[in-house]
């Protein structure tokens, strides 16, 4: 799938490590060890973030694991995707926003 | 490797069907084409391989040697090409070729053993991380020599697969039966073969409740003898509306739904090669990886959506099946229907055929966590099980003749009705665009 070079760029500049593989007509991009906000335990994990509809919300941001000393929320299950497990929570967010503010908001789910 | 390690082979059909045609068109000179396909492996934790053929690239009538002395000889430039492909992609490399004159599983000739494994081991310098080797197709069957990362000797493989409708099996290590087993007397309609390939196969079982308990019972009755059976869940009472197997004293003492699984395997097949995994699939999913064909009986799209992602990353036919009940009208009565759908890697998916969408997985995960099961009856169970079975049975032997079919069977309870799900009719393409055959094999990231 094509997203705006610019949006694309901007993300390498923030991740200098992701990497890109698709399954299932969908996209994600990888982001290891992704900085987590304070509190989060572990600081960093393994990240692998949908932009598009996935699983039934209309993007999707996983973990290599359940992290702890931030808000509890709604974990919804282990998932395998490509080729590896993920954890993910249930948590909409706009959809209008450049790839970048994506993950952002995703992550505010974890902000205290 | 170990005594109980195995190496399979997979071979998508649709690779397959261009390397037949390719290998099988008369050259100027040569008596025989050759070629190489690319692929990738996995080694699993028991020391097994998974070897997963992707690609097929021919060599150019260029670059075949004038020699009568040998059915084919290619020059340095077709050898430079494969190597190069090797390191450039990071692919195994096999070098391929046909014998048309074989009746059953090919074996390699002296020339093809005095010549193709310099090749093999020259692309194994190239590339120590991947397997490397030499395959021969027949008629009815194919051969592969390997030469696995970190070993110096050839290994031959323990079955290759075709992977298509139906399965094309070759067992080079096994021997046909000499005799037939009156136990199976009665279906030996299904061929000469058949009761081998089905005790050889390996199948997966996920989820050992409504359905899966109808798959265990009829595919032991049939004589399957090698299973991977998935479920992490005990009995209780309601389970006995619809669980095969599942008496009151099971249910009384919460037994695992494997154990019971087991059992009704072992009435049968006392001896059956059972791989028992009291856990979710997902947390064992090399156990998944080794089995040739899996029957699906779970619960949730996303639980589909996961499942078919596996089994088309390794090549593995699914046959999936769920029922439900619906209210309808105000006096009406509910509407029962269900379906039977094979996902066949490299043909229209679950979501090609739009059976998972967006929005029912949307729908779904706003439900997540709601308590309480979804309705099941054992008739309707029994008989989409029964289904599948059928399916599964005509993909290992054949036996119909029906050749690259398109499974989506929707069952209406109300009327007790099986037909092509209407779906059917808006099907433009026999491919999928969502799991292209290219993408399988372990995950690989690209840099962006």
């Amino acid at each position: 799938m094509d997203f705006p070079s610019d949006q694309v760029e901007e993300l390498k500049k923030l991740f200098d490590k992701v990497q890109i593989a698709e399954e299932g007509g969908s996209t994600f991009f990888f982001l290891p060890n992704l900085k987590l906000p304070v509190g989060c335990i572990p600081e960093t994990v393994d990240s692998l973030f949908c932009p598009t509809k996935h699983g039934g919300y209309t993007s999707k941001l996983y973990f290599s694991e359940q992290l702890k000393g931030c808000p509890s929320r709604n974990w919804n299950g282990k998932f395998r995707l490509l080729d590896r497990d993920w954890f993910a929570i249930s948590w909409n967010i706009n959809q209008n926003q450049r790839l970048a503010q994506m993950i952002s908001s995703h992550l505010d789910a974890f902000r205290s | 490797m170990n005594s109980k390690s195995e190496i399979i082979v997979r071979i998508p059909k649709e690779v397959y069907k261009i390397i037949q045609s390719d290998l099988c068109r008369p050259h100027d000179f040569a008596l025989e084409r050759v070629g190489f396909v690319s692929s990738s492996h996995k080694r699993l934790k028991d020391g097994s391989y998974i070897i997963l053929i992707k690609d097929y690239h021919p060599v150019a009538d260029k670059n075949y040697i004038e020699d009568p002395s040998v059915g084919a000889r290619i020059n340095s430039d077709a050898i430079r090409e494969a190597l190069q492909r090797t390191i450039s992609e990071d692919v195994g490399v096999f070098h391929i070729h046909h014998h048309c004159f074989s009746e059953t599983v090919p074996k390699f000739s002296y020339t093809d053993l005095s010549d193709n494994p310099e090749i093999v081991k020259s692309l194994s310098y190239a590339n120590k991380n991947q397997a490397h080797g030499m395959i021969v197709t027949g008629r009815n069957g194919i051969n592969v020599s390997i030469l696995i990362p970190g070993e110096k000797e050839f290994i031959s493989v323990t079955k290759i697969v075709v992977v298509g409708y139906p399965l094309q099996l070759s067992f080079p290590k096994v021997n046909f039966p000499d005799e037939n087993d009156e136990r199976y007397d009665r279906q030996s309609f299904l061929g000469e073969n058949s009761q081998f390939f089905m005790e050889n196969v390996r199948v997966g079982i996920v989820g050992l409740g409504g359905g899966g308990s109808h798959f265990v019972q009829q595919l032991a009755h049939l004589g399957f003898r090698k299973f991977v059976l998935f479920d992490p869940q005990r009995t209780d009472i309601t389970n006995i509306n619809r669980n095969v197997g599942t008496g009151i004293k099971n249910a009384e003492k919460e037994e695992y739904k494997i154990d019971i699984a087991v059992k009704v395997i072992r009435n049968v097949i006392p001896d059956a090669d059972i791989i028992e995994v009291q856990d979710t699939w997902q947390n064992k999913p090399e156990k998944l990886q080794t089995c040739d064909i899996v029957f699906g009986g779970v619960d949730l799209f996303i639980g589909r959506s996961q499942l078919e992602a596996e089994c088309r990353r390794y090549l593995i036919p699914l046959i999936d099946i769920g029922m439900d009940v619906h209210d309808q009208y105000e006096n009406e009565p509910p509407s029962m229907s269900g379906q039977v759908i094979l996902s066949m890697p490299g043909m229209p998916c679950f979501r090609c055929l739009g059976f998972i969408t967006d929005e029912n997985q949307k729908e779904e995960a706003a439900k997540y966590g709601d308590a309480g099961g979804k309705p099941q009856v054992v008739w309707a169970n029994g008989t989409l099980a029964s289904n599948a079975i059928g399916i599964g049975v005509d993909l290992i032997t054949g036996w119909t003749g029906k050749k690259d079919r398109l499974i989506y069977t929707a069952f209406d309870g109300n009327r007790g009705e099986l037909k092509d799900h209407i779906r059917h009719k808006f099907i433009r393409s026999n491919e999928c665009i969502h799991y292209p055959i290219k993408d399988c094999g372990p995950a690989k990231f690209s840099n962006l």
